[in-house]
């Protein structure tokens, strides 16, 4: 054997170390894994919850001590799942499911309720709240269109822990330098486009009104507002062991109202009302340069023009207080109102809470988890700062979540239930195919190369399609 | 015994011939040469090979995750041959491409000439790392910054253009501008990396090419079409065929800055492929995937075959 090869590592030693520092790390790396999905005491009971966008993990860890407190057996496990849309958020998790990961509870919102409850996804609670003692007291603190937005088919399958209505966010500043009257909840479609169009007036990049082409805050508030729906709804039978126990004082009239869940019936897109609805919307941005549409993702383009003074109205969301007030505006710039009154004054709502999961290996203490999201401390910690709307109305009226951080008419986000006759948004269980749809037509209308009547006419045979109804 | 405990007895066996040595010793470095490629070659089975077979697979079920698979044999591909909105995703996906192609290989190949010329050499620094920058850049941010400097009513380019008295362009928001705005603004992220691939390929021209044409009298054109280009070829050929197959698969751009529209004016293939996928319907957006790969192979053959006539490799002319 030569001197090189007596001094240099041979191949044959190079392979041999090269295979055991990979077996040694491997091995290494397994250990990490197994650790990773293992209980941290053999008593434990993970739980584990998903929910849209990674950055909100640590909000949800914030509230959880009390949790631990009283369940000290139970370890959460926050999966933040990054998606801009709720659809994204349904994509991935729909996924996750099917890979057989363990997954007890997972954010339902409005845009996803009916797909997951069509699919038999997630659990009904009937069981675990017709008897707690808790939900009494719950239940008398939320709106019950919310708690029916929650129902289907007469079963209830999520507890709502937040919640947003659509009305009207506007800049006081603009409706100041246009001589304007701020608008009270009472106003009507001709007060808002009286305000539009005066907004734009000053000046060629300022604009009255915009909206974001997407499910919730787009059209279809305009379609409710004109008493009419893209899609008809009717209620579904059942729900009475919930509204006689938990609403017991409810007057015949309310009572009516309520039933079993909405269920989706016939598309009606492009009924005479709906047309109307969008040519008022056309006029606005194309005959009067005063409003205009931003596409899926937009959102921020709208924050943006609004808290710059170049746009006057954009629909309202409790949540955005902290992103106005981060882009430099104080509650004192703007305001909140109901959603203008035209045939209707009703607005379209979503609420969402961490639903239990059919496939949960620990559903009593996924149910646990969503029952402390109910509670009012935990609330009130969660939606601290404007971040959100708190499904109990104590909590979203309460001074201290107001004071200095939402505008002065603060009430009027919580009323938009308790005195309009809302509905939840329109969301089939054809979730992405039903926003796909309105995004293509509304585009189509929104950028003038479609009349109203054209753009609706293809929506609704369209959505007669892919919907079957 | 261990594998190597083998190989070296093995090797150190009396051989009936030195046929026999030689033949241990060929096996020994292929086996040697097996295991260094067995990484790559096992993470292409299972993460690349693997699932593009079960996607083909399930191209023929019908599946929506809750429930088990439904067997439905060539129903997908039938369905597909009749899905206006797959067909019109697939003639936006080909102008796109055609676009970004071609004002990318000649944008590219225009200042990979540009910067040969004599100039400082901070100067060619310089350019080169502005070129590049875009390559580098995430494609997401980048469209969400064009988003809002295109938008019709409060972007900044319109701002600009009624400044100097031009109308405001509708370039995101008009089924005439808004694949030629996502197409451009994909030009702009990708040029960068054609021009290196350029650069590189001109410096690599033997100069006495240039003498000798410049002693025969030809001008600029004549040394750019005679020799730059020809040389170049294989590397134009390779741009390409790689750029092709890149944006035939556009996604990020189209759904970051117009989701599809207005209308289906901007969507793609690949986004009515996520979309049946989210809306759960895994089998017949297995089928759309299985047609769109065989169309790429095919487009990618036909590429190659067509090379044969105007690339040119040295040592041989043309291949």
């Amino acid at each position: 054997m030569s001197e090189h090869n007596k001094a240099s590592l041979s191949r044959r030693d190079f392979l041999k170390r090269a295979a055991v520092t990979a077996g040694a790390a491997a091995t290494g790396l397994t250990g990490t894994t197994a650790s990773f999905a293992r209980p941290a005491q053999q008593d434990t009971v993970l739980v584990r919850s998903m929910i849209i966008n990674p950055a909100r993990v640590d909000a949800f860890l914030n509230i959880m001590p009390n949790f631990y407190d009283a369940n000290p057996n139970v370890e959460v496990e926050f999966v933040g799942i990054a998606a801009a849309e709720w659809d994204e958020f349904l994509s991935k998790v729909s996924v996750i499911l099917a890979s057989g990961q363990q997954l007890d509870s997972l954010e339902v919102g409005a845009e996803g309720f009916q797909l997951f409850t069509s699919f038999g996804i997630i659990r009904a609670l009937d069981e675990y709240v017709i008897d707690d003692p808790d939900m009494p007291e719950f239940f008398s603190d939320v709106n019950p269109a919310m708690i029916e937005s929650q129902m289907y088919e007469g079963s209830l399958y999520n507890l709502p822990f937040l919640w947003a209505a659509s009305g009207i966010h506007y800049n006081k500043r603009l409706f100041d330098q246009a001589g304007l009257d701020y608008p009270t909840d009472d106003w009507t479609l001709e007060d808002f486009l009286t305000a539009a169009r005066a907004i734009s007036a000053l000046g060629d990049d300022i604009y009255g009104y915009a909206w974001p082409n997407r499910q919730w805050g787009g059209f279809v508030v305009w379609s409710y507002a004109n008493a009419t729906n893209i899609v008809q709804t009717e209620k579904a039978e059942g729900g009475d062991w919930l509204w006689d126990k938990f609403y017991p004082d409810m007057t015949e009239e309310q009572r009516a109202q309520r039933n079993g869940g909405w269920r989706y019936v016939a598309t009606t897109a492009n009924d005479a009302n709906n047309v109307e609805a969008l040519q008022m919307l056309q006029d606005l941005a194309f005959v009067e340069n005063a409003s205009y549409m931003v596409g899926p993702g937009g959102l921020p383009d709208l924050f943006n023009a609004f808290t710059t003074d170049k746009l006057g109205m954009m629909v309202s969301h409790r949540a955005w207080n902290a992103t106005y007030q981060g882009a430099g505006m104080s509650p004192d710039d703007y305001d909140v109102v109901f959603h203008p009154r035209w045939k209707t004054q009703k607005s379209a709502f979503g609420a969402s809470g961490l639903a239990v999961t059919t496939l949960s290996r620990n559903p009593n203490e996924a149910f646990a988890l969503l029952k402390h999201l109910t509670s009012s401390e935990t609330q009130s910690v969660f939606i601290a700062g404007g971040t959100h709307t708190a499904s109990r109305r104590s909590v979203t009226n309460a001074p201290e979540q107001n004071e200095g951080i939402t505008p002065s008419n603060w009430r009027a986000y919580y009323a938009m239930l308790d005195d309009l006759d809302s509905e939840p948004v329109t969301a089939p269980p054809q979730n992405r195919d039903f926003t796909n749809a309105l995004v293509k037509w509304f585009s189509l209308a929104m950028s003038n190369e479609a009349t109203a009547q054209e753009a609706l006419d293809g929506l609704q045979e369209e959505l007669t399609r892919v919907l079957g109804v | 015994m261990s594998l190597f405990t083998m190989l070296r007895r093995s090797s150190t066996q009396e051989q009936g011939t030195g046929y026999q040595s030689l033949m241990t010793l060929r096996r020994r470095e292929a086996l040697v040469a097996y295991l260094f490629i067995a990484p790559t070659f096992i993470g292409f089975l299972v993460f690349i090979a693997g699932p593009m077979a079960y996607s083909l697979g399930l191209s023929l079920f019908e599946w929506n995750i809750f429930q088990p698979p439904q067997f439905v044999g060539l129903e997908n591909y039938q369905r597909l041959a009749e899905d206006t909105r797959v067909l019109t995703s697939l003639r936006n996906s080909l102008v796109f491409t055609l676009l970004v192609v071609t004002l990318d290989v000649v944008v590219a190949l225009a200042l990979a000439v540009a910067l040969q010329h004599r100039m400082p050499g901070l100067l060619r620094s310089f350019f080169r790392t502005a070129f590049i920058l875009p390559v580098v850049t995430s494609v997401a941010a980048i469209s969400v910054i064009l988003r809002f400097m295109l938008s019709t009513n409060v972007g900044v380019i319109n701002y600009y253009l009624v400044q100097l008295g031009l109308e405001k362009v509708a370039w995101l928001d008009s089924t005439q501008w808004a694949l030629i705005s996502i197409a451009l603004a994909t030009v702009w992220k990708t040029f960068g990396f054609s021009l290196l691939l350029f650069s590189a390929g001109i410096q690599n021209i033997p100069s006495q090419f240039y003498e000798a044409a410049e002693i025969d009298g030809a001008g600029a054109w004549r040394k750019f079409t005679n020799i730059t280009l020809p040389q170049l070829s294989p590397t134009i050929l390779f741009v390409v065929v790689v750029g092709i197959i890149s944006h035939l698969q556009v996604f990020d751009q189209a759904r970051i800055m117009t989701g599809g529209g207005p209308g289906d004016a901007t969507t793609t293939v690949v986004m009515v492929i996520w979309d049946n996928l989210s809306q759960v319907r895994y089998g017949y957006g297995s089928t759309i995937a299985a047609v769109f790969f065989a169309l790429i192979m095919v487009l990618t053959v036909v590429q190659f075959w067509l090379s044969r006539r105007w690339v040119y490799y040295e040592g041989g002319g043309q291949d």
